[in-house]
């Protein structure tokens, strides 16, 4: 019983993940499909529809670009709001901070929420790249 | 610029300094055959590398890749200690870094140690980061400006995965990081981002190019070096992307069972060069390789003779090396149709940049070298509206006039036709006023065709040397039925700097 719950579940997580979105560095809303698991379960993701679309992974990281200089006390709370630690600034801009996020198979929704205060001028996942 | 005659003195001076049997004591050296052409190979292309004292002293080069085996024996004398691993786990730096340990031997390999190959820059100090086991977009952005107070040079033997004809934006992030290490790396003088052209394009069975180095934003901008690759003849490698931005090539593998590139291979094993290979012959000492190919190994060539070249004079800027670069570049596959000269009298060709890349004209020309003036630009914004005419044997041209007279370096054209729905119909040209063009864009298969032109950022160098004053014509042609747009806008931004010609 308990395994065919969890297969229901991780369906319906997929079929969710398939309509899901997030926001490019550019700030563009883009929709996201989940395409595979690797061998230990990792979901690989297209950012297109077809099928044989250049994939990328989550990391643990979400990037936020924040509208002024992320100071200690902006940091901590979004530390608190969202359970994330901060990484570090990125290319030595105070505005731009990495953080580490509890677990990345939320990453996508958790950058998305941070999106939506207004002192976040971006917030995206870290996405791992293919390159060859 | 320095006159013919004085190059030629300059070269003896310089030949003279060095050892005429500079491969003597490295025994694989002798299958070299891209260095020179002393090779008992049967090849034409080459660096032209020859005996120099210039060996890469004082200058560093960060090797951005899979890691480098740190205990290579021909390898280790040559690596610094500030590596970077991007693994939160301890350990696999050298064991699973194949790739970047063959880029590490082109570049750096240590000369005269009676063990292996020799490097292009055999003095020049390496640090290796491994950001390919984890490229996430603050990784890669990471290790493109990391030392940035120590790097002068940033090779990069990789690049999109594409191959499809999809144009890939360049993340923001990853840009910053560029726009960062060319204009504070270096005290300003700019770190030299070498990267591989790409592989994303196959000639065997004279099918359309697929892939273009302007549909990747790697390798479209400013501030990268793209390295094209060609066969042990001279002429394009199967695989080698062509497009306006390429600066010049290098030589490299052409096909599965062809001349390698001779390099160093993982100690081990592992690597290349497995002890238990069976289809393919290469060296018995495992540590070594032949079978290297691809513009991953042409790209560390350039990187390699960059670093001869900021021994030579260190004052040398990012821009002051490419300008240097495409000068003193050989005309390689010289009847190749191709060719064009530029407004400046240069040789250039949409599948070689400025042709094969030449160490020894390089090296001679940097030495005597008087720095670009401060970088300059002028921005045109063109509103068009019109639409695209759909494969009727014409074209929708827009021109415009510009009044300032620059010498170009670079120029970026921003391309805003949002409503075309298939961007491999289009071919989109940019001529000069000095009549030279640039394919900006082919008519290629778009494998997936969700990408449209918005606001795309094309480049093109081909206009290197020449005078910005006068008319600019963009010429747009959709040449297969179907699918159609207009064209929205579009805008010019030209890099250069002040008159007088140089």
């Amino acid at each position: 019983m308990m395994k065919t719950c969890f297969v229901f579940l991780l369906f319906i997580t997929m079929i969710n993940a398939d309509d899901s979105y997030f926001y490019d560095d550019k700030g563009y809303k883009k929709k996201v499909y989940s395409d595979s698991l690797t061998r230990d379960n990792k979901v690989i993701y297209r950012l297109s529809s077809e099928p044989k679309s250049p994939k990328v992974m989550l990391s643990d990281f979400v990037i936020i670009e924040f509208e002024a200089a992320a100071h200690h006390e902006l940091i901590e709370k979004y530390e608190r709001k969202y359970n994330l630690k901060f990484e570090t600034h990125l290319l030595g801009n105070q505005n731009i901070c990495k953080f580490r996020v509890p677990n990345k198979n939320i990453s996508i929704e958790i950058a998305n929420k941070i999106m939506e205060n207004e002192a976040v001028h971006r917030s995206y996942p870290d996405w791992i790249m293919l390159v060859r | 610029m320095l006159g013919r005659n004085g190059i030629i003195l300059l070269s003896f001076l310089l030949a003279g300094c060095g050892n005429s049997n500079f491969f003597k004591e490295d025994p694989l050296a002798k299958d070299q055959w891209y260095l020179n052409k002393d090779s008992d190979i049967n090849h034409s292309a080459t660096i032209n590398l020859l005996p120099s004292a210039f060996k890469g002293r004082g200058v560093t080069i960060s090797i951005v890749d899979d890691g480098v085996d740190l205990n290579h024996p021909d390898l280790k004398e040559n690596l610094a200690q500030k590596h970077h691993s991007y693994l939160s786990v301890e350990g696999g730096f050298s064991a699973f870094a194949q790739h970047g340990t063959s880029v590490a031997g082109i570049i750096a390999a240590e000369e005269g140690n009676g063990i292996g190959i020799r490097g292009i820059a055999p003095k020049v100090s390496m640090m290796a980061f491994n950001v390919l086991r984890l490229a996430s977009t603050s990784n890669l952005a990471d290790a493109l400006t990391r030392e940035i107070d120590v790097v002068d040079i940033s090779n990069n033997s990789w690049g999109d995965v594409n191959g499809w004809g999809e144009p890939l934006r360049l993340k923001s992030l990853v840009e910053k990081a560029l726009e960062i290490g060319t204009s504070e790396g270096r005290n300003g003088k700019g770190i030299n981002y070498v990267f591989s052209a790409g592989n994303g394009t196959d000639d065997r069975n004279n099918t359309p190019p697929i892939d273009n180095v302007n549909y990747s934003g790697l390798v479209n901008n400013r501030f990268t070096m793209p390295i094209c690759a060609v066969d042990p003849f001279g002429k394009k490698a199967f695989y080698s992307e062509s497009g306006a931005t390429l600066l010049v090539c290098a030589p490299s593998k052409n096909s599965y069972a062809g001349l390698g590139v001779v390099t160093t291979d993982i100690s081990g094993n592992d690597g290349y060069n497995p002890d238990n290979q069976e289809y393919i012959t290469d060296y018995e000492d495992v540590n070594y390789t032949r079978q290297f190919g691809g513009t991953s190994a042409a790209a560390p060539m350039v990187s390699g003779i960059i670093a001869l070249m900021l021994e030579a004079n260190p004052t040398l800027s990012y821009r002051d090396v490419k300008y240097i670069l495409a000068l003193t570049a050989q005309k390689n596959d010289e009847n190749d149709e191709g060719w064009s000269i530029n407004g400046a009298q240069l040789h250039v060709n949409h599948k070689y940049g400025f042709g094969l890349v030449d160490a020894k004209k390089a090296v001679v020309m940097a030495k005597e070298w008087k720095n670009l003036e401060e970088e300059l630009s002028i921005d045109v914004n063109i509103s068009v509206k019109k639409p695209i005419p759909d494969n009727d044997g014409t074209c929708l041209e827009s021109t415009v006039e510009v009044n300032e007279s620059l010498t170009v370096e670079f120029v970026d054209i921003f391309f805003n036709a949002p409503d075309h729905e298939n961007i491999g119909d289009l071919e989109i040209r940019i001529i000069s006023p000095s009549a030279t063009e640039s394919i900006l864009a082919q008519t290629h298969q778009q494998r997936f065709g969700f990408f449209r032109y918005n606001n795309w950022r094309f480049g093109s160098i081909r206009f290197l040397g020449e005078n910005s004053k006068g008319k600019w014509r963009l010429l747009v042609t959709d040449k297969q039925t179907g699918k159609q747009g207009s064209l929205h806008d579009w805008a010019l931004k030209i890099y250069g700097h002040a008159k007088p010609d140089r």
